[in-house]
């Protein structure tokens, strides 16, 4: 399914790139664990391949962690004036693995107000697909 | 209080938990502090847009305050990953304690950078 257009209207492909649609449309019909759980894997697609074009690990959360606070420390270097590059990675992984968190509604999360509406799957996704598209650029 | 008043306190909380982040043993209020300086320095901002309700409490105004006055969608994304994060990396570690001393002092510094580039914001009207 890569190469279709995203709905940002563009057309791009790369790891994840197909499963993030898939997620999308999986969303959209109300299959929100499904999406969440798509969403996640979408995520995780792209931070492998990432991480083996740097020749850095990624098996596991922290190896996560460090490949995107490593990508924002050399954004940030490369756009001193880019003043939200410190962090935009780093956010954006924590959002991704909130919709990992959603999709196996974790103990963490039940009753602890961060339960999303299910609006919000739709709300976020966004940030999800812009840090697919970024991993698939760096 | 005061759109002036909201951005000193953010600002006050934040000087605050760089004191307290230099200890693992103290760490853990000053991802409290982070947390709260995000609130306030929305709410810094609500009021400087005068936007309705002023005193923002609940997560989904703060997300709807962000929707409306973020200056793009990229910002607006970067702003609500940031709240979330501190949400849920901070303000719930305050209570559970789930994080490593290295991961959490990670947190508070994005944090930091977060309420820094949202107080910007709050003085300017614009980035």
């Amino acid at each position: 399914m890569d190469g279709q257009d995203n709905q940002n209207g563009h057309n791009e492909t790369g790891p994840g790139v197909d499963l993030l649609a898939a997620a999308e449309r999986e969303i959209g019909r109300g299959n929100l664990r499904k999406g969440a759980g798509l969403a996640w894997q979408a995520t995780q697609a792209a931070l492998a391949a990432c991480a083996a074009r740097h020749g850095m690990p990624c098996a596991n959360w922290d190896d996560a962690r460090e490949l995107v606070i490593y990508l924002d420390r050399v954004a940030s270097a490369a756009n001193p004036f880019d003043y939200d590059a410190e962090y935009r990675n780093t956010v954006a992984l924590s959002t991704a693995d909130d919709f990992r968190e959603h999709h196996e509604m974790t103990e963490e999360l039940i009753d602890s107000g961060m339960e999303w509406e299910p609006d919000e799957y739709q709300l976020f996704l966004p940030s999800v697909q812009m840090l697919v598209a970024r991993l698939n650029q760096y | 209080m005061t759109a002036d008043e909201h951005a000193a306190t953010a600002a006050m909380l934040l000087a605050e938990s760089a004191n307290l982040a230099r200890q693992p043993r103290t760490a853990l209020a000053a991802g409290e502090l982070v947390w709260g300086a995000t609130i306030h320095a929305l709410n810094a901002i609500a009021h400087r847009e005068r936007r309705n309700p002023r005193h923002l409490r609940q997560r989904r105004d703060l997300e709807n305050l962000i929707t409306q006055v973020a200056p793009d969608a990229a910002t607006q994304t970067v702003w609500m990953n940031g709240l979330r994060a501190a949400q849920r990396r901070l303000h719930n570690h305050f209570y559970t304690g789930q994080l490593a001393d290295a991961d959490l002092a990670s947190w508070i510094n994005s944090g930091i950078g977060l309420v820094r580039r949202l107080l910007r914001f709050a003085e300017r009207g614009y980035l």
